[in-house]
């Protein structure tokens, strides 16, 4: 049985997942709602999503956020131009029941290497199955400069097989566990430190700095997003609620965007914009 | 040590039609909080707070959805 026929009051973020990919997968579930997916929190009320970095991809979402009566909120297009760059875009709708949905998109998906996002679009489609991210495409996503994302790092880490977990689990027990067995080939610090035998604070201190590390380099990528979007922002702010509204807004972003937006951040920073 | 609690992850024990309905209660709650939430959870813009997607010297209130309550009345009359 379809999970829209099991389940009275389906997440209607999964539902807008099903919906978006009604005729080939073109967007994958993301982020928090991800987390749900695999049981482990309830934690976001937002929506995230990795786009098929396409113009027909963009047109199905598109087309979809615009039957929900969507409005753009402040952000990039929707467009494979801006998604290319790194770019997200952002919109809100009103439920059927009154509640305000929040929706994310971005396609260069950070610190997700090219060729895992590709294999994930290319795995084949069953029909009962969710769009999903990996968990390990999730963990590496996770990995921004909040502090409450890497306690569901450790736990979304289990769910891998040990050699996978060792490599990205935040959770200090669990890289004493595991390191002596499968952890001759890691270059991570705290598996060293776990194979040093030289007791748990090292460990736990490795993995401190190992995830400051992670927070700062999330955080020096966000900034420079900010510092170029910040004429485009205000010229975006100045319009009205009705001029965002879905489809109609859309070639009027785009229009501002090609004024005011670098699709690509300038080549001197083109190296932290690999990540 | 697991690192959520076990209400936390109670969640791998529920069928998918409770796991739906705790979803839809806790989301029904948590529309409380919309005004209070920040303007990005997500995307390149994450650090943003709602004043700095106002408009430079700016002294009009800015409404949750970035744009200046000005505006938005003007276009509702």
């Amino acid at each position: 049985m379809a999970y829209a026929e099991r389940v009275s009051h389906p997440n209607l973020y999964f539902d807008l997942t099903r919906e978006f990919n009604a005729h080939g997968r073109v967007a994958l579930l993301a982020s928090g709602q991800a987390v749900v997916y695999y049981r482990l929190a309830i934690m976001s009320k937002d929506g995230d999503w990795i786009v098929r970095e396409t113009e027909e991809a963009c047109r199905r979402i598109l087309e979809i956020l615009a039957e929900h009566g969507a409005r753009y909120r402040p952000g990039a297009p929707l467009d494979v131009r801006w998604l290319a760059g790194g770019w997200s875009s952002h919109f809100e709708f009103t439920d059927p029941r009154g509640r305000r949905g929040r929706c994310d998109f971005f396609s260069r998906a950070p610190r997700v290497p090219p060729e895992i996002l590709a294999a994930l679009f290319a795995a084949p489609e069953r029909r009962e199955e969710l769009a999903v991210v990996s968990v390990e495409a999730l963990i590496r996503m996770k990995q921004t400069q909040r502090a409450k994302d890497y306690p569901v790092i450790g736990e979304l880490a289990r769910q891998l097989v040990p050699e996978r977990e060792l490599e990205l689990t935040t959770d200090p027990d669990r890289v004493l566990e595991l390191a002596s067995e499968y952890g001759a080939g890691s270059q991570r610090p705290c598996v060293r430190a776990a194979r040093a035998h030289a007791g748990r604070l090292p460990v736990v201190r490795a993995l401190a700095e190992e995830i400051d590390h992670l927070q700062q380099q999330d955080r020096v990528r966000v900034e420079r997003f900010a510092r170029y979007s910040q004429a485009y922002l205000r010229a975006f702010r100045a319009m009205n609620r009705g001029e965002l509204i879905l489809p109609a807004s859309h070639e009027r972003i785009c229009a501002l965007a090609e004024r005011l937006l670098p699709p690509t951040l300038p080549v001197e920073d083109a190296d932290e914009d690999a990540e | 040590m697991k690192m959520l609690s076990d209400d936390d992850l109670n969640l791998k024990e529920m069928t998918d039609e409770e796991l739906a309905a705790a979803w839809d209660l806790w989301f029904d709650l948590a529309q409380t909080t919309n005004d209070d939430d920040p303007p990005y959870t997500h995307g390149v813009f994450v650090n943003l707070s709602w004043e700095d997607l106002a408009l430079k010297g700016d002294e009009e209130e800015v409404d949750r959805s970035g744009l200046s309550m000005l505006v938005y009345d003007r276009v509702s009359r």
